[in-house]
């Protein structure tokens, strides 16, 4: 009965879109393919939100959304930088982490005690965690410690720490997602919440552990993004929100919940790497830069409902015969 | 009497797997309040769901006012008299009566080029229908300031300002005190000395009895008899919502009944359920009967841990336990399997193998959280294959399945988690003949393996076929406990529709 044919998955298209977007920069401005410059412009750029795309991914899996990802990578970042300055880099990396997580536990408990939806919630605490990042620097520049630093620029083997750290945050997010009975739990609690809990599923428990895994990554990001900018200033992770999520939504996560994959993700998140760097490279204006961007999401979403389509076609045709037979048995 | 205002002939309508009306016959004249009764799911709701629109029938004829009609949705009824008033008020709570009253057809006059809603009109006409209905309901009061009943006067006049001149009430007075029941007669006597046609839904045998002309009993679907209300009594009623024939042959295997397995004392939680006892022993199969809404689900969710904070002793194996959340419960052996299959049971866009796994995916946890795939698959082909879920392969998703695989689903999840204690709620509703047949047979083999369960149904054959004892459950609390050789459909009806008070005496 088991048939390994080749299928046509979403993952597949997103990977064949990367290929050609890579391909088309490549000949068209042979500079971009130097792998110093693949490395170092358009992989270092794309780190921070690249990890914090994979907790999100989580977060949207289970029907939530979290808009405040950037503001926390922010506060922890300045908090941590400014403990660092009295009392040195560890306490100031440990403050960063612990500032990460409190605001996770912030969320996650606004969410699932409160009960108010995530879209609210995080919107609120996006404000908040921007009011008091803007009000402890008094609206300076924070700069970057040795500790920080470290982790935004240093160099093993030729690659950056930090891609290292992705590729390794993206290893555990996958396992998590696919191979563990925990991942299984976010993609029932994403289906129906509801039948999820009369399995004996904590949902509460499900959602402040997600929550503080988003504000723990972003810490680590904030971390980088600090020792790699070397300052940071309050409104820096505006764009950020958005852009992360856009990263989710393109790797076939549904916003919806229930429905997505964690190697999407990843794969998006070179999509978007790829493009961002190599249409600066190409010349092309800012403004177009995001107008291209725009269109390719648009069309990953068009080819995504397609091949939902054409697999949900597939899998009703598969349903007659055990149908049929019901109904010669009644 | 005067001429017939709605007639039905040969109304068939089926849903996927079941046949929810089989040819049902019903007429209904200008002037006359007509009852229609029978017991939960005997198709009451379905048949004037068809009436105004919301189903479509699959055969048959409906006449309204002498002409041949078929409603695609109900508005087209309303527009035609007929108007419904279902049991939840389906008015917006946040919108003053006054534009409740005209929502969707609201009256219009030109100003210039555009249509502007015309409020004095409105206003009068609301008035003149208050004034008929004798009630004095603030037309700019919002509707969630209102009490049940001014809600329901605001349903009827919605009704009238469609014209309507057919009226179906679908238990109206189920959330009604006496003395609203009372004024909501009083109107109902009104409307039908204007002339109109008023069906009445209702297990309330009392009030049929009070209010109503004729009455017509369905049952399964099928239409069984039309009666002139006083040339009828209750027991004849009963008799026919029943059905004398007993013509099934359930399955019950003779176990050995054991000890007791799990006693309740005293139970009660905030407001709903009251003082409840009951016990249940090994290798028994313990029945709940009673009217939807009687407090059975409520009792056996709070049992479980699943909802709400409740008081009271339960004792398992004769040890007082408290099951805080439903994990607790599944640990200690207690398993409760929904009546909601599709809300609260399975995840129908996951498979088979994985909506068996999913309460017990702790279980199944290797090192590093890694899940036990093989395992979970070894789990799903062998319940597939224990209980014959008609499903080709594990990874079949449960969407694809008819009801009543989704339920073999379901009681395969329960059993995959070695439970003491079954709680099976309503585990044959939304499931054909045959499948029925199985799933009664699957549970009478369960008890053989040493299993207790508990089954909440509202079928009242099969709790009769199936059960060692049947506790009837009555507004949260226990009327009546029967024995197997004593019990019947007559005595358990008696129990569950006897009015409040006269239930709280006997108690």
């Amino acid at each position: 009965m088991k048939m390994k044919k080749f299928k046509f998955t979403y993952n597949t298209a997103l990977f064949l879109l990367w290929i050609v977007i890579f391909a088309f920069i490549g000949i068209k401005a042979p500079g971009f393919l130097k792998s110093k410059y693949l490395i170092n412009v358009m992989l270092k750029n794309i780190v921070e939100k690249g990890m914090v795309a994979l907790p999100m991914t989580l977060i949207i899996i289970t029907a939530g959304i979290d808009l405040s990802v950037g503001n926390i990578m922010v506060l922890s970042c300045m908090l941590g930088a400014m403990a660092a300055g009295s009392m040195g880099g560890a306490v100031g990396v440990v403050v960063t982490l612990v500032v990460g997580v409190v605001c996770g536990v912030l969320n996650g408990l606004v969410i699932s005690r409160v009960k108010i939806t995530p879209m609210v919630t995080t919107l609120a605490t996006m404000y908040l965690y921007l009011g008091l990042a803007r009000g402890i620097s008094e609206g300076n520049s924070l700069y970057s410690y040795p500790a920080s630093g470290f982790m935004g620029t240093q160099n093993i083997l030729g690659i950056p720490l930090q891609i290292y750290l992705l590729i390794i945050l993206a290893v555990i997010f996958i396992y998590l997602l696919h191979s563990t009975a925990w991942g299984r739990k976010i993609y029932a609690m994403g289906l129906n919440p509801n039948a999820a809990e009369y399995a004996g599923i904590d949902t509460n428990k499900l959602t402040m552990q997600i929550y503080i895994l988003a504000g723990l990554v972003c810490a680590v990001a904030g971390l980088i993004f600090l020792g790699r900018f070397t300052s940071v200033k309050y409104d820096a992770g505006t764009n950020f929100n958005l852009n992360v999520i856009t990263i989710v939504v393109l790797g076939g996560t549904s916003i919806n919940g229930g429905i997505g994959d964690m190697r999407g993700t990843v794969l998006a998140t070179l999509i978007i790497a790829t493009l961002n760097s190599g249409l600066t490279v190409l010349n092309i204006p800012i403004d177009v830069q995001t107008i291209v961007q725009g269109v390719v999401l648009m069309l990953a979403l068009i080819a995504y409902a397609v091949v939902n389509k054409k697999n949900r076609q597939k899998r009703i045709l598969k349903v007659e015969d055990p149908a049929d037979g019901a109904k010669a048995s009644v | 009497m005067s001429e017939n205002v709605l007639e039905l002939n040969h109304i068939v309508k089926t849903f996927p797997g079941v046949k929810a009306l089989s040819g049902i016959n019903f007429n209904l004249r200008g002037g006359e309040v007509h009852a229609i009764c029978g017991e939960n799911g005997a198709g009451k709701s379905t048949l004037m769901k068809v009436v105004c629109g919301v189903h479509q029938p699959d055969s048959g004829e409906m006449v309204v006012n002498g002409k041949k009609e078929t409603f695609s949705n109900p508005l087209e009824a309303y527009g035609k008299g007929v108007s419904i008033i279902f049991q939840e008020t389906s008015l917006f709570e946040k919108m003053t009566v006054l534009d409740n009253l005209f929502l969707g057809h609201e009256i219009t006059k030109r100003k210039g080029p555009i249509s502007i809603i015309d409020y004095a009109a409105m206003n009068k006409k609301a008035e003149e229908i208050f004034q008929r209905l004798n009630t004095d309901i603030d037309l700019h009061a919002l509707v969630n300031t209102l009490g049940m009943a001014q809600k329901q006067m605001c349903e009827i006049a919605k009704a009238l300002t469609f014209n309507a001149n057919i009226i179906i009430f679908d238990e109206p007075t189920a959330s009604l005190t006496n003395r609203e029941v009372d004024a909501l007669f009083e109107i109902i006597r009104k409307l039908k000395s204007e002339g109109m046609g008023i069906v009445y839904i209702s297990h309330r045998l009392e009030e049929i009895f009070e209010i109503c002309d004729r009455v017509t009993v369905i049952r399964d679907g099928h239409y069984i008899s039309t009666k002139d209300v006083d040339k009828t009594d209750k027991d004849e009623l009963v008799a026919d919502m029943v059905g004398r024939k007993m013509d099934n042959y359930y399955p019950k295997a003779e176990t050995p009944i054991g000890e007791e397995l799990l006693r309740v004392e005293n139970y009660y939680d905030e407001g709903f359920l009251e003082n409840i006892s009951f016990h249940v022993r090994k290798g028994e199969i313990l029945g709940f009967a009673g009217l939807a809404g009687a407090g059975r689900t409520e009792l056996m969710q709070s049992i479980c841990g699943i909802t709400g904070k409740a008081a009271g002793k339960v004792y398992l194996n004769g040890e007082e336990i408290h099951c805080k959340n439903y994990v607790e419960a599944m640990n200690k052996g207690i398993v409760y399997v929904s009546e909601d299959r599709g809300k609260y049971g399975l995840i129908v866009d996951l498979s088979v193998e994985r909506n068996i796994s999913l309460p017990q995916l702790d279980r199944l946890k290797k090192a590093l959280g890694k899940l036990d795939v093989k395992r979970e698959k070894e789990l799903g082909e062998q319940y597939i294959k224990d209980v014959g879920i008609k499903a080709p392969h594990g990874e079949f998703l449960v969407t694809n399945l008819s009801g009543g695989n989704q339920q073999k689903v379901s009681v395969s999840r329960a059993l995959a988690l070695d439970p003491v204690l079954l709680i099976l709620d309503e585990p044959t509703r939304g499931v054909d003949v045959n499948a029925k047949a199985e799933i009664h047979k699957i549970i009478s083999e369960l008890t053989l393996k040493g299993l207790t369960i508990i089954m909440i149904s509202s079928e009242l054959p099969e709790l009769l076929g199936m059960c060692d004892r049947i506790y009837v459950m009555k507004d949260g609390y226990i009327g009546g406990c029967f024995d197997r050789d004593e019990v019947s459909q007559e005595k358990i009806l008696s129990v569950a529709l006897e009015s409040g008070k006269k239930a709280g005496e006997v108690q």
